[in-house]
């Protein structure tokens, strides 16, 4: 054997050794892998605040292994035990992972937040249960967990307007009770408690009292983006002194809320979940949307209708007519569901189309495949369909034009033909009283808010014939919604810059929320005055989806 | 002699067919026995009770009670012992943060999180009643009601007309802003630098720090940060040093809406359960109803 021959084998020799070390060195423990058999619960054994996971309460954990061996438990906060059931208390608040090892068999992992201690305000019962603007006083209780008995120090904070039983104004309190109180201002007046126990702040506890107008008004509903389903008392001129504040219903708003409809003591949310622009949902499984319905003060929500299959078949935009809600997809069509329906699951099965593209003469003669939805409704027994991309106007039709089966095209054309032929209608609104339709359009240099009669919305030709009829503000400036892509939400023919208009009966104005392309028009909760012939804002800065009013009169909801 | 042995082979060889179908029978057999894949692989186990339950709201105030209505009966000859409540608890955030600044991109920090924060346990038991029994549902019902926490009210923070430091450290982290602040230099380009500084009236005259290209596709002229010898444009210098003093409030203020780009929402779920539970400890249980608190 040469010198080479000899370097060669234990070239090969190292080379296997480091393998084989490489190999031993990589394996895990058993008990660091997940094992099925290895299972554990908790629960809160104190006497009391057993569901709240406070700060310093006990907490039993109790292994429910099928796995045989010793019980290692790491609790997350630097701490350990053994044993098949343990005791743990908790320092500070967050969220810990506690993970139970059984030896030689494998571990678990789980999750459990541990909750600072708050106070737990209430408000104590109110004579007649309603608060009333400037008449109600209230009065609060407060609860505070404290089972070291540690010195307790309370600091409220009352919304502007706040005034004691002796007419003085009332901003802040110190200590534990702060008498009645009433409030100057409508909405939800959001009084504010910072409890500082045994020398440490705790968390800010906070309680929204709803104050209503003290007289009956209808009320405006409208979906915040990433917020909350809001109500504001439509009140015209408040009394001097006295702000008319949005009520918070404590309701998501949901993904894209496009839509919201009253009817009777509901509110109707069509959501149409997360993806509402174009997605290749081949496998027809990315449908999220769902329609909700809220008692008219927001304190019971139920399901109507969810959709998980195709995100296209998500309801987009909705109408309501005797007893039925007429739901739209995204660019096919509409379906119906009964108001009293709940908790359904979406199927074209299910739902079919009342009406789709292909079920109307328009098609191939100005309606094309997937011409995509915006808003619709019926007008003087015809509805009025808003189609924003191929094929765009608002497709007129009444029932007896809607054909048995899809066509491909060369069918009969309705004799209610299309309006605004060409231009990109987004929602609409009709003020039957007045005879005045209202109406939103996208076009690049057109877009705005028009009231015409129906007679001048036939007579519009061409974009250039819109002029006469856009409205504006005091200052002579129009409402531009975002149709520039990646500035506002959407693309082409899907912009949401007023994606609703609602109006008020009562006065004829007509509410709706800009998403404004124009920086020196914000953004904001808008309306039309017909009494002043412009458009007024009514909140500055909040980003609007869909709008709807209750024309029934009342204090609160 | 050669038939006999001929005969006496074939008797021999029917007995060993013999013997081997009784082998083999009785092998069959005791496969059967033994390889009774139904007792292997299926677990057959008791009638469990029949429950059903409908929540009245799927969104409630965090603290108050949770009123249900339940109905359930059971399907073997054990008897309903009592009902539980059992659910888990969901945290759901949301964050984002936006510099209404730039031009030449839209820059944006967005991220949704869904985690489960407590395991699914048992809240609340209601015993079971013969008087529950309903002739017209042929079931057992009850109405009653489970309580939630106080503790898991949502919180928000959306676009807030005064910035908070300590709420932006709470809810994004200590290190969030300055990293926030350095990608976003890294990103852009000389026109959103301009937007922001003259929004901030930073500069007086940004135009001395561009330079100018003609853009035949456009017909106008692209501004730019002059080139180096490499054909580069790095950001002056003058230009990065007033980036670091520019405190992160204001690079999220939109001056429009007199706001900070700024949103933070965090929410609580619960998984819910409704399980009835027989004499002898048998649970049937109801489809999981989430309800969001807020």
């Amino acid at each position: 054997m040469n010198t080479i021959q000899k370097i060669k084998y234990l070239g090969v020799a190292f080379v296997v050794s480091l393998f084989s070390f490489s190999c031993i060195d990589e394996l895990p423990l058993v008990e660091n892998l997940p094992n099925p058999d290895v299972a554990f619960t908790y629960s809160v054994i104190d006497n009391t605040y057993q569901i709240d996971y406070y700060v310093g309460a006990t907490v039993q954990f109790v292994s429910r292994s099928a796995a045989q061996g010793t019980c290692s438990w790491d609790f997350g906060d630097g701490t350990t035990a053994e044993g098949t059931t343990v005791t743990h208390k908790y320092a500070v608040a967050g969220t810990y992972s506690v993970k139970l090892t059984v030896s030689g068999s494998g571990s678990l992992a789980q999750n459990i937040l541990i909750s600072d201690i708050r106070p737990i305000m209430k408000l104590n019962p109110i004579d007649g249960g309603l608060c009333e603007v400037l008449s109600t006083y209230v009065s609060f209780n407060v609860e505070l967990p404290n089972p070291e008995t540690l010195t307790e120090e309370y600091n409220w904070t009352f919304p502007a307007g706040t005034l004691d039983e002796s007419g003085a104004a009332k901003e802040s309190f110190v200590g534990k009770d702060p008498g009645k109180i009433k409030f100057s201002n409508v909405g939800s007046q959001t009084v504010r408690l910072k409890v500082v126990l045994g020398g440490r702040l705790l968390e800010e506890s906070t309680l929204n009292v709803q104050v209503a107008y003290n007289s009956t008004v209808p009320t405006l509903y409208y979906a915040v983006k990433t917020g909350n389903i809001m109500a504001l008392k439509l009140v015209g001129t408040a009394p001097v002194g006295m702000q008319i504040n949005p009520f918070d219903l404590g309701v998501k708003s949901g993904q894209h809320p496009l839509n919201i409809l009253f009817n009777d003591t509901s509110l109707y949310v069509l959501d149409c979940g997360k993806q509402f622009t174009y997605v290749n949902d081949v496998d027809g499984n990315q449908g999220d949307g769902r329609i909700t319905i809220l008692s008219k003060d927001g304190g019971k929500v139920e399901t109507m209708l969810t959709n998980i299959g195709a995100a296209f078949d998500d309801p987009y935009y909705g109408y309501i007519e005797s007893n039925k809600l007429y739901f739209a997809d995204r660019n096919t069509g509409f379906a119906t569901i009964g108001l009293s329906e709940r908790n359904n699951s979406f199927s074209r099965v299910s739902y079919p189309y009342y009406v789709q593209n292909a079920t109307l003469g328009y098609y191939g003669q100005g309606l094309s495949f997937g011409a995509m939805n915006a808003g619709f409704g019926k007008i003087n027994g015809v509805w009025y369909w808003c189609k924003t991309y191929n094929g765009n106007g608002i497709f007129r039709f009444t029932d007896a034009d809607i054909l048995p089966a899809p066509i491909t095209g060369n069918g009969v054309l309705p004799a209610s033909k299309v309006a605004l032929d060409g231009m990109s209608p987004k929602s609409f609104v009709w003020d039957s009283k007045n005879q005045v339709l209202y109406f939103t359009i996208y076009d690049t240099g057109y877009e705005g808010l028009y009231r015409c009669t129906l007679a001048q919305l036939n007579a519009i030709l061409s974009r250039t014939d819109l002029a006469p009829y856009k409205l504006t503000l005091a200052n002579g400036k129009t409402v531009t919604p975002i149709t520039e892509a990646g500035k506002g939400e959407g693309a082409a023919g899907e912009f949401i810059g007023i994606c609703q208009l609602a109006l008020d009966e009562n006065d004829g104005s007509v509410y709706f929320g800009l998403r404004s392309a124009d920086a020196t028009v914000k953004s904001g909760l808008m309306r039309y005055n017909p009494a002043s012939g412009k458009i007024e804002y009514v909140i500055q800065g909040v980003e609007v989806y869909g709008v709807a009013v209750n024309k029934t009169k009342s204090k609160l909801f | 002699m050669e038939i006999k042995r001929t005969m006496k082979k074939s008797e021999n060889m029917k007995k060993i067919q013999i013997v081997a179908v009784i082998l083999m029978s009785m092998l069959t057999f005791s496969a059967c026995d033994i390889n009774d894949t139904l007792d292997q692989d299926v677990i057959v186990g008791n009638m469990a009770p029949q429950v059903y339950w409908e929540v009245a709201s799927s969104t409630v105030t965090a603290g108050s009670n949770v009123p249900f209505t339940a109905q359930y009966y059971s399907t073997s000859d054990a008897k309903i012992d009592h009902l539980e409540v059992w659910y888990n608890m969901r945290e759901q955030e949301s964050k984002t943060v936006n510099c209404p600044w730039t031009t030449s991109m839209v820059f944006n920090f967005t991220s949704t999180t869904s985690v489960e924060k407590r395991i699914s346990q048992k809240i609340s038991e209601y015993p079971h009643l013969e008087t529950n029994w309903s002739d017209a549902l042929s079931a057992y019902t009850f109405t009653a009601t489970f309580p939630t926490s106080n503790t898991l009210a949502s919180i928000s923070w959306i676009k807030p007309t005064s910035f908070d430091s300590t709420k932006m450290v709470s809810y994004f982290g200590a290190g969030f802003m300055q990293h926030f602040k350095d990608s976003l230099y890294s990103k852009m380009q000389a026109v959103d630098f301009q937007k922001m500084y003259q929004g901030l009236n930073l500069v007086s005259n940004f135009k001395i720090y561009l330079d100018s290209t003609f853009n035949n596709n456009t017909g106008k002229y692209d501004y730019h940060f002059p080139a180096d010898a490499n054909g580069n444009m790095p950001v002056p210098d003058a230009i990065r040093v007033i980036y670091q003093s520019i405190p992160f409030p204001d690079l999220i203020m939109n001056t429009s809406n007199a706001n900070y780009e700024v949103e933070f929402s965090r929410s609580y779920s619960i998984d819910a359960n409704l399980k009835a539970v027989d004499a002898k400890g048998v649970v049937g249980t109801a489809i999981k109803t989430t309800i969001s608190l807020n």
